[in-house]
């Protein structure tokens, strides 16, 4: 049998042509699916409802889903250890695209291409989905879970005790809206900076004064960090800063965004926060509050009426590993999750799909109102999941520097250690 | 006979119980006992090699790769050594461990030593005091380490709520987010788990003092605090040098109380050479470049280690 699957060229088989070549049920105990699923939460009680959907849907198979018991902070870390140590799985869930680069250049993961056409996938997927998971020319991971990373979240009526009409779309509307806010005891803004939530600040605003395309060439480093775009965006932001936005710098770097969120959305002692999209399910299970009436968002605020368009996004795919035992399974897994039945359960857990076969309608309204702006906006993927781990860490602590010191001086110093680092890194 | 028994012992401590074991191994010559000794000694050599011997060499030759533990390895020679070296991250870390470990070390063998020579002079009384200090050193790390969290929190924390209580709120501070405050914080708790084995192997060397000594001093009309500075101190400083070796090596080892109160920050502010280590390998995965500070930092402790060892070398003579 397992010369039987080493005949067969990947991606290239129907959805059940190993039936055909082997010969029907003597498969069956080869309908085993390892999944590495490292997610925890409610994003790891999705996977194991698409799982449960596809054995429902295709009751010869079995899953059997690995979830690591250590990796730190980054789960690039236990996904590396398992590896290393001899795991053997056919897909793994991956949200870094700079990670997912590592293993296409490492020849660890498959491409997907002849299975896309083959499934239609394209029907579900646009292209730039598509070309998120696109490496030299190959493509080698289906996008099913797309969060908004530029929603600013706030409550309403905190925004209506302090007499903010609307939510503050412009960036100068933003920052003098601190004022309203600071009159009725609030803090303006919670900024979580002690790990990597303070990157999503100057990504958005990066967006914003720069655009995706300046943001695709700065993460790919063919400019330099020292460039004048790049310090504008930090004078952008220290604009925020002096506005009095914020807490002290030694309580923004000894907090979360949880702690960031508990303040705004729970506690009432912030006006706004900045965060991907699993807010919502902190806001809606750990806090009990209804979505839209006691808590919403706003994308980020315009600074350049040429770059308003542009929102930070993340996603979650499926990549079926080179060393995958049952790679027509995983296909055929990619694809349930992608159509109609997948998108559905996955609109059932809260989340978004890119997935044109899902049904807006079953959305909750947060998740609504984010997914009706995806397809009319520029996205960019977050820029810190596209940057090698050893320049995020520059990246993350350069910004806490920067949030201790938002001087022209130290703007120099912090641009130029993030530019050091990245040329080393990619030479 | 006494005499006889004496001129054995000192033959055997001279020449060693193995005395003639090599020859005998190279000469192929080895007596029944030489392999009973062997086999009994073979579990704790397997284990050893296995658990410390093994990763001890494969740390080694991975610090001369270039791995980032998914592409193949590629031999790097001396270049993770000299690069680490020119790395200012690293120095940071070398300074960071050097505050971090004489601080850790100096005050918990103070605070150990101090309580054990109170304790020295009325035992019964300190015990309940004695007994809560040295549970700290039992409680595991990551649980201490979230109870400070929760001590040093700038808003809701312990240690600010109590500061604004008694009217020193200008003294209250964001303890872990300020690089120039946030050592301290994590020295203070790493201390508060550590205190424990310098108060037991203190107080351990006081109590091997001979009772007639002491009451000899009150005797003479000596005062509390001259027994105490004159007989306990003097006679304890065996249990403080062990008590500043192991101190000494489990700062350098100290990995869970930073990761938790600080994971290393603010802007590496607490980022010893154990946590750049982990964040290189761990976090980076640069296998190489992180094994090489490993091999770095067991030197660090090998260092540290030798005048313990030569110490208890020459007390076994």
């Amino acid at each position: 049998m397992g010369a039987c699957y080493e005949n067969i060229e990947f991606g290239i088989c129907a959805r059940n042509c190993r039936y055909d070549i082997c010969g029907g049920t003597a498969f069956a105990a080869d309908k085993e699916l390892v999944i590495f699923n490292w997610l925890g939460g409610s994003e790891r009680d999705l996977i194991i409802a698409l799982e449960e959907g596809f054995t429902a849907k295709y009751p010869d198979y079995e899953i059997k889903d690995i979830n690591p018991a250590a990796g730190g902070d980054d789960p690039r870390s236990g996904i590396r250890s398992a590896m290393l140590s001899g795991e053997q799985f056919d897909l793994l869930l991956n949200t870094w695209p700079s990670f997912e680069k590592e293993l296409v250049d490492a020849d660890l993961i498959r491409p997907i291409d002849a299975a896309w056409e083959q499934y239609g996938w394209s029907s579900a997927l646009n292209d730039s989905w598509r070309n998120l998971a696109t490496y030299h020319g190959k493509t080698y991971g289906a996008y099913f879970i797309a969060g908004n990373r530029s929603g600013v979240w706030y409550r309403p009526d905190t925004l209506a005790k302090a007499g903010i009409a609307g939510e503050p779309t412009q960036w100068k509307d933003f920052l003098s809206s601190f004022s309203a806010l600071k009159e009725i005891g609030m803090l303006p803004v919670s900024i979580g900076a002690r790990s990597w939530a303070q990157t999503e600040w100057f990504e958005n605003a990066l967006l914003r004064t720069a655009g995706p395309a300046f943001a695709k060439e700065l993460s790919e480093h063919k400019v330099a960090w020292t460039d004048d775009r790049v310090k504008e965006t930090f004078r952008n932001l220290r604009d925020m800063l002096e506005a009095d936005c914020c807490a002290e710098p030694g309580a923004m770097l000894s907090s979360h965004w949880t702690d960031a969120a508990d303040a705004v959305l729970k506690n009432k002692k912030a006006g706004f926060m900045l965060i991907g999209s699993w807010a919502n399910q902190r806001a809606k299970n750990e806090y009990s509050l209804t979505p839209v009436k006691d808590y919403s968002f706003m994308q980020f605020p315009v600074i350049k009426p040429e770059y308003g368009n542009a929102m930070s996004v993340d996603g979650k795919n499926f990549l079926v590993m080179k060393q995958a035992k049952n790679p027509e399974g995983a296909e055929l897994f990619i694809d349930f999750v992608l159509s109609k039945e997948g998108a559905a359960i996955i609109a059932e857990q809260n989340l978004a799909t890119p997935s044109a076969h899902v049904d807006p309608s079953s959305y909750d309204p947060i998740v609504r109102k984010y997914a009706q702006i995806l397809p009319l906006v520029d996205v960019f993927f977050v820029l810190d999941d596209l940057l090698p781990a050893e320049l995020s860490g520059e990246f993350r602590v350069g910004l806490q520097k920067f949030l201790r010191d938002p001087s022209d001086a130290n703007i120099d110093a912090v641009t130029a250690a993030l530019e050091a680092k990245a040329s080393e890194l990619y030479q | 006979m006494s005499v006889q028994h004496g001129s054995i012992l000192t033959s055997q401590t001279q020449a060693g119980p193995f005395a003639g074991l090599a020859t005998r191994l190279f000469g192929g010559n080895l007596r029944r006992a030489d392999w009973i000794a062997f086999a009994l000694l073979a579990p704790t050599l397997i284990f050893f090699s296995i658990g410390v011997l093994y990763p001890l060499f494969e740390t080694i030759r991975v610090s001369f790769l270039d791995w980032t533990g998914l592409s193949q390895p590629k031999p790097a020679g001396f270049s993770n050594y000299i690069k680490l070296f020119n790395d200012a991250n690293f120095w940071n870390a070398l300074r960071v461990t050097l505050t971090w470990t004489l601080a850790c070390t100096g005050i918990s063998v103070f605070i150990g030593w101090s309580v054990a020579l109170i304790s020295g002079l009325a035992p019964k009384q300190t015990a309940p005091f004695r007994v809560a200090i040295f549970a700290a050193y039992g409680i595991s790390e990551t649980a201490s380490g979230l109870m400070w969290l929760g001590i040093l929190q700038p808003d809701f924390g312990l240690l600010n709520g109590v500061l604004r209580i008694v009217g020193l709120e200008g003294w209250a501070s964001p303890w872990l987010g300020e690089p120039s405050t946030a050592i301290w914080g994590v020295v203070a708790a790493y201390v508060w788990t550590q205190a424990g084995l310098p108060l037991l192997t203190c107080y351990a060397a006081i109590q091997a003092i001979p009772k007639s000594q002491i009451e000899a001093a009150h005797m003479d009309g000596a005062t509390h605090f001259q027994i105490l500075r004159y007989i306990m101190a003097p006679l304890s400083l065996p249990g403080v040098r062990i008590a500043i070796f192991i101190n000494l090596l489990n700062s350098l080892k100290a990995f869970d109380m930073i990761h938790i109160l600080t994971a290393g920050g603010p802007i590496r502010s607490t980022e010893t050479v154990g946590y750049f280590m982990y964040q290189e390998s761990v976090v980076y995965f640069k296998q190489g470049y992180g094994a090489a500070s490993t091999v770095v930092l067991l030197l660090a402790v090998i260092v540290c280690s030798i005048p313990l060892i030569l110490d208890k070398a020459s007390e076994s003579k």
